[in-house]
């Protein structure tokens, strides 16, 4: 068999599968979703073409912006809560010889469970009746809040939730990146008279860039694709106070019967994640 | 010195990390624990341990409210959905590192490609396709839908694998005449045990806690799966349904923590494997 036959063999055999597959789950309706974004639809009647008007209409839209700024919201705490636990934990770890595994599997459970299951515990601890949440508020002399039913709260509470989940990831990333330090360098660090401190933030921090850089992406990548748990905690309500792109995107395609607008929702959301994950895998090539 | 330093630190170090699984585990705690309790005994106390173990709510979400149902679905798009992408993870790893098919490192960076690919970007066209090919509500075309999305992670995670099997291993099985299937299955496989462990163990957490795809996909409420049937016992933000959340939330877990503390090194190096790669 003469080698471009045998190519061709080989290639309709290991290849083609997977980029047949791949063609039509991704790309053709990655297309298509740019495609309707032009169209008026509903979903079952006539498409009509309407050129950039959805475009213009999110840009005018208030219920858009109130979604990118909880997005914005999102991506601030995600970075900053989940990674400093994680930072303080990770050294604690590294200080302890017995017990690490079973820490970073503790750790690590909320991290493995459904989001929807998440969602619901996290429902109830915030819920008005029985939520411990507000019952250790008032033990420590608080008041009770309406955590998920006041818009000033909810998107802060939904984010402690997803914050649960998160801070075991950023854990064990830092845990990785403190044990390739090498002891020695620490070792000479305490001769020459570096206490805890200064140790902590002349040897440990710049140790952790590739770290908090991978990490800072991760968070601005998974703020902008949230969905599971806001929409099963309160559907992006009340009033649309914790809605996200995502949320508002399902809503507006799905269940408002706005398909057209729903896809220039999705196509802006692609670009955005599109852009940060250029950025994520360049990160990740240059660390390689 | 640094083992002294580690072992004068040792102990405060212990409480506040104790402290912090605490904090972690108490609302697993409150959930897990009105599994077995009664709704007025919840209204009355919370946090405390269950009075009598009582497994009726267990019993009422298992048989009454779907979840044996649920769960078997859920089986049912897991199993196929890793099979498959072992098959073609296998077969297109094998094909663009060994194989030298021109253009292959432009497949290789168009499928990967998907991983910038939010499931948003193509949920809408993709339910208006499946409904028009009968396909909404078939678990099979759910489990490929899933396999498609998360291929790009597994391939670049198998073929970096392979890259580091050496060539020279290859080329003296062709010579000995060995066939392509003989010497994946033989030589190839073995030795990427534990990249396909990993997306084993990766690929159950990732379909098994899937939840926007089969919202979309699964229409009729009898092919849903676990995430879809235990949000609907939520009813509303207000949830009077206490101790069934706490025995739904029960039955979606306990096989994902079972599975994550056998397998919690690969787990752990798997999840973060997609932001450290070694």
């Amino acid at each position: 068999m003469d080698i471009n036959r045998k190519n061709i063999k080989n290639f309709g055999i290991f290849l083609l599968p997977t980029v047949i597959l791949y063609c039509l789950v991704m790309i053709y309706p990655l297309l298509n979703t740019v495609y309707l974004s032009f169209f008026k639809w509903n979903g079952i009647g006539v498409k009509s073409f309407i050129g950039f008007s959805n475009f213009k209409e999110i840009l005018l839209d208030p219920i858009f912006w109130k979604a990118i700024e909880n997005n914005l919201l999102w991506i601030v705490l995600s970075i900053i809560n989940p990674m400093f636990i994680g930072l303080i934990i990770s050294v604690l770890l590294s200080n302890i010889t017995k017990g690490q595994k079973i820490y970073s599997a503790i750790f690590f459970i909320p991290v493995v469970l459904s989001l929807v299951t998440v969602s619901l515990v996290w429902g109830l601890m915030y819920n008005p009746i029985i939520g411990p949440v507000n019952k250790i508020l008032v033990v420590l002399g608080g008041k009770s809040v309406g955590w998920l039913g006041d818009p000033k709260t909810v998107s802060l509470a939904i984010i402690i939730a997803g914050n649960w989940t998160y801070f075991g990831f950023c854990t064990v990333i830092f845990l990785a990146g403190l044990q390739s330090i090498e002891d020695s360098i620490i070792e000479a660090a305490i001769i020459d008279g570096a206490g805890g401190f200064r140790r902590f933030f002349s040897i440990i921090i710049p140790n952790l860039k590739n770290q908090v850089n991978l990490l800072v992406i991760n968070s601005v990548i998974g703020s902008f694709k949230v969905f599971d748990i806001i929409y099963n905690m309160t559907f992006g309500g009340p009033n649309h106070s914790s809605e996200v792109i995502a949320t508002y995107m399902y809503w507006e395609a799905f269940k408002n019967g706005r398909v057209g607008y729903g896809s220039a929702l999705s196509t802006v959301l692609t670009l955005v994640v599109g852009l940060f994950s250029i950025i994520y895998l360049k990160t990740m090539e240059e660390k390689a | 010195m640094l083992k002294k330093l580690k072992r004068k630190t040792a102990i405060s170090s212990h409480i506040v990390l104790m402290l912090f699984s605490l904090i972690t585990i108490f609302p697993l705690y409150i959930t897990f624990n009105m599994a077995f309790k009664s709704n007025q005994e919840i209204l009355t106390n919370v946090m405390s341990l269950p009075q009598a173990f009582s497994f009726e709510t267990l019993k009422t979400v298992w048989i009454d409210k779907g979840f044996s149902q649920y769960f078997m679905n859920s089986v049912l798009v897991v199993i196929p959905h890793i099979v498959i992408i072992l098959i073609l993870t296998t077969m297109f790893s094998y094909g663009i590192v060994f194989l030298q098919i021109p253009y292959s490192g432009v497949f290789f960076t168009v499928v990967l490609v998907g991983f910038m690919i939010p499931i948003q970007a193509v949920i809408i066209p993709l339910f208006y396709t499946l409904t028009n090919l009968k396909l909404t509500n078939s678990l099979l075309a759910l489990s490929i839908v899933e396999v498609i999305t998360y291929i790009p992670f597994c391939i670049f995670l198998l073929r970096s694998f392979m890259l580091n099997i050496p060539r020279s291993l290859y080329e003296a099985a062709i010579i000995d005449g060995a066939t392509d299937y003989q010497l994946i299955y033989n030589v190839i496989l073995p030795m990427s045990k534990s990249a396909l462990l990993t997306i084993i163990i990766l690929q159950f957490k990732n379909s098994w806690n899937e939840y926007l795809l089969p919202l979309v996909l699964l229409v009729n409420d009898k092919m849903q799966t676990l995430p879809l049937g235990f949000s609907r016992l939520q009813g509303g933000r207000y949830t009077l349904n206490y101790n069934m959340i706490g025995a739904g939330s029960l039955i979606m877990s306990i096989p994902m923590i079972i599975v994550f503390l056998l397998f919690q090194g690969k787990f752990i190096s798997g999840i973060a494997g997609g932001a450290i790669k070694e």
